[in-house]
């Protein structure tokens, strides 16, 4: 069949439809206003759910077009989808590291064995770098770090969970603190063993290795440790015997003061006096001697008088929370307790340089205070400004000193263990 | 004259070569009359701009032409959702002679994929050059060229093994 072929055929096939008497032109006609009455129709309906949606948003029924804060009902001031590791004693062995934003699990950490759990959280500020507590079946304790890298091709991080090597606590021993430096390539830890002595350890995360470690024999716990803006570690250590140098007193406690330096001797006859607590700094880029003690490692702080709750990040201000006098009770005139609102769960801001009170942010009524879940600040902006807080079931946020009610994605439980919490971020 | 009667008289001219071109690129004869009065009546809506153009048909012949593959779509994931039916390949008319399948050549178009069956239609049934065909369908000629080669020789093969027409 050549194209002539093959055009005739082309021809004769088509030749009835061409010549196929069209419909009636007033059918057309009628098809085609009936389509612009359904454009037009269409056109109305669109029109009017515009006209709906900016009615709705004029009289403030609906929003206006900017998205839904991810926070809830306020502001959250740190910034949107940081992950954070949340570590949970209530939901099984696992550890979860959550969206802060929705609170969806980005990655499920687990232990190292079927049977260990973990138990304390820390964080650098960038929420890349974390470390945690592992409770083992033996007893003992070990650590992990786990670093978020660049998000895989789901979205979701990367997580690189490693053992910590050199660090295992004896049996029963309770880690009492753990922080991690801002840049995330240090951590420190304090933990306290069965028989009541304390142990600070310095860790380099980079290089994998001890940077220091140090015990004292004491029954008292200690204060938060912290990283200053500097690098240093600021710490407060128990001194006690008879030849303690007493570098600066933690509080009014019933051994006296000590002035910065000044060396205290006790007369043997005298009774045993209680460790007092003495605020030094740690320089972890300085190497340590195996063996060599705190006070000689350290020096003495000479910026902060004052260390109570938490340090902010500057290192300015100390935020602990407390719950206020009953309206029956009396207060000493001119305590904090006396400023401090009645009845109410509140966090001080007091400066660390001077002691003084700043101001009460009030966080919860007391009555609303529960004991299984988290009372006090979750997060602080460098100088304070700016709060997450939590007690109870109430979660805020505390902007340019105006403080607004939040709703995170998680309500986050209180730890049995002064100065550690069961979530980092 | 006016508009209503210049797009009469277009109308009575272009249908019946619209029709057969249509119906050779989807095979059943009901959705080819369909779409072409769809097209038609889309002209209609716009005629005081179409009447000032040299070719108005080459409009409604785009718009049948689009309207067309996108029945063919249609017709296809309909086939694809009902599975079996798509090996049967049964004409969908009711009655012998309105669909393609009936007739060797419409046959023998229909299993010709679409892309060779496009420019097949336009060259043999719509009369058109391969430029213009090419400036139409957005291609390049020598696409065009190759596609209408390839499917000249599906279609002498196909009709090949239907005596009936190759003895005419």
């Amino acid at each position: 069949m050549n194209r002539t072929q093959l055009r005739r055929e082309f021809d004769e096939w088509a030749a009835p439809l061409r010549a196929e008497p069209p419909p009636p032109f007033d059918s057309i006609r009628r098809r085609s206003r009936a389509r612009i009455g359904r454009l037009a129709a269409a056109a109305g309906s669109a029109a009017a759910v515009v006209a709906l949606a900016i009615s709705l948003a004029v009289t403030g029924v609906v929003g206006t077009a900017v998205p839904p804060s991810p926070w809830g009902s306020g502001r959250y001031p740190a910034p949107p989808s940081q992950p954070y590791v949340y570590v949970s004693f209530s939901l099984g062995p696992t550890a979860q590291i959550r969206n802060a934003g929705t609170g969806a699990i980005l990655a499920t950490l687990r232990p190292p064995s079927l049977s260990a759990t973990f138990g304390v959280a820390a964080a650098s500020s960038s929420d890349r770098v974390f470390v945690v507590a592992e409770n083992l079946a033996d007893g003992t304790v070990t650590f992990a770090a786990v670093r978020l890298l660049a998000a895989g091709h789901d979205g979701r991080p990367l997580v690189r969970m490693t053992q910590v090597p050199h660090i295992v606590l004896p049996a029963q021993s309770q880690v009492t603190d753990l922080v991690v430096n801002p840049a995330g390539t240090r951590f420190a830890m304090e933990a306290q063993a069965l028989d009541g002595k304390i142990t600070l350890v310095i860790y380099n995360l980079v290089s994998g290795s001890l940077i220091g470690r140090w015990a004292a024999g004491s029954q008292q716990l200690t204060s938060p440790l912290q990283f200053l803006p500097d690098g240093n570690l600021a710490v407060v250590w128990p001194l006690g015997g008879a030849t303690s140098t007493c570098v600066r007193i933690k509080g009014k406690g019933s051994s006296g003061h000590c002035s910065p330096g000044s060396p205290t001797t006790q007369s043997p006859s005298q009774p045993p006096q209680q460790p007092v607590l003495v605020n030094r700094i740690v320089d972890p880029a300085v190497p340590f001697q195996a063996g060599s003690s705190l006070l000689a490692d350290s020096r003495p702080d000479t910026a902060l008088h004052r260390r109570i709750g938490t340090m902010t990040p500057d290192a300015n201000l100390n935020l602990s929370a407390a719950v206020g006098p009953s309206p029956a009770n009396q207060v000493t005139p001119g305590s904090w307790a006396a400023s401090q609102p009645s009845g109410m769960a509140s966090v001080a801001e007091s400066s660390t340089a001077t002691g003084q009170l700043v101001r009460w942010i009030p966080l919860s009524p007391a009555s609303a205070l529960n004991a299984s879940e988290y009372c006090g600040v979750l997060w602080a902006s460098a100088d304070g400004r700016d709060l997450l807080t939590q007690c109870g079931n109430r979660q805020q946020e505390v902007v340019n000193g105006q403080v607004t009610v939040v709703r995170l994605a998680w309500i986050f439980p209180t730890s049995d263990v002064a100065s550690v919490s069961p979530f980092a971020w | 004259m006016g508009s209503s009667d210049d797009f009469r008289e277009f109308y009575q001219a272009s249908y019946g070569r619209t029709l057969a071109m249509v119906t050779a690129l989807i095979g059943g004869r009901a959705e080819a009359e369909d779409i072409t009065q769809e097209a038609f009546a889309r002209a209609l809506a716009r005629w005081t701009l179409l009447r000032g153009y040299d070719q108005p048909d080459a409009w409604v012949r785009k718009v049948a032409l689009r309207l067309a593959i996108d029945a063919g779509r249609r017709h296809r994931r309909w086939l694809t959702t009902i599975g079996r039916l798509t090996a049967l390949r049964q004409p969908t008319s009711s009655e012998p002679g309105d669909d393609l399948h009936f007739s060797p050549l419409g046959a023998a178009l229909l299993e010709l994929p679409m892309s060779e069956r496009k420019v097949l239609v336009l060259h043999y049934l719509a009369d058109l050059p391969v430029n213009v065909i090419a400036r139409e369908l957005g291609l390049p000629p020598g696409t065009v060229k190759t596609r209408l080669g390839a499917g000249r020789r599906h279609l002498e093969k196909s009709l090949s093994q239907h005596p009936e027409a190759v003895g005419q």
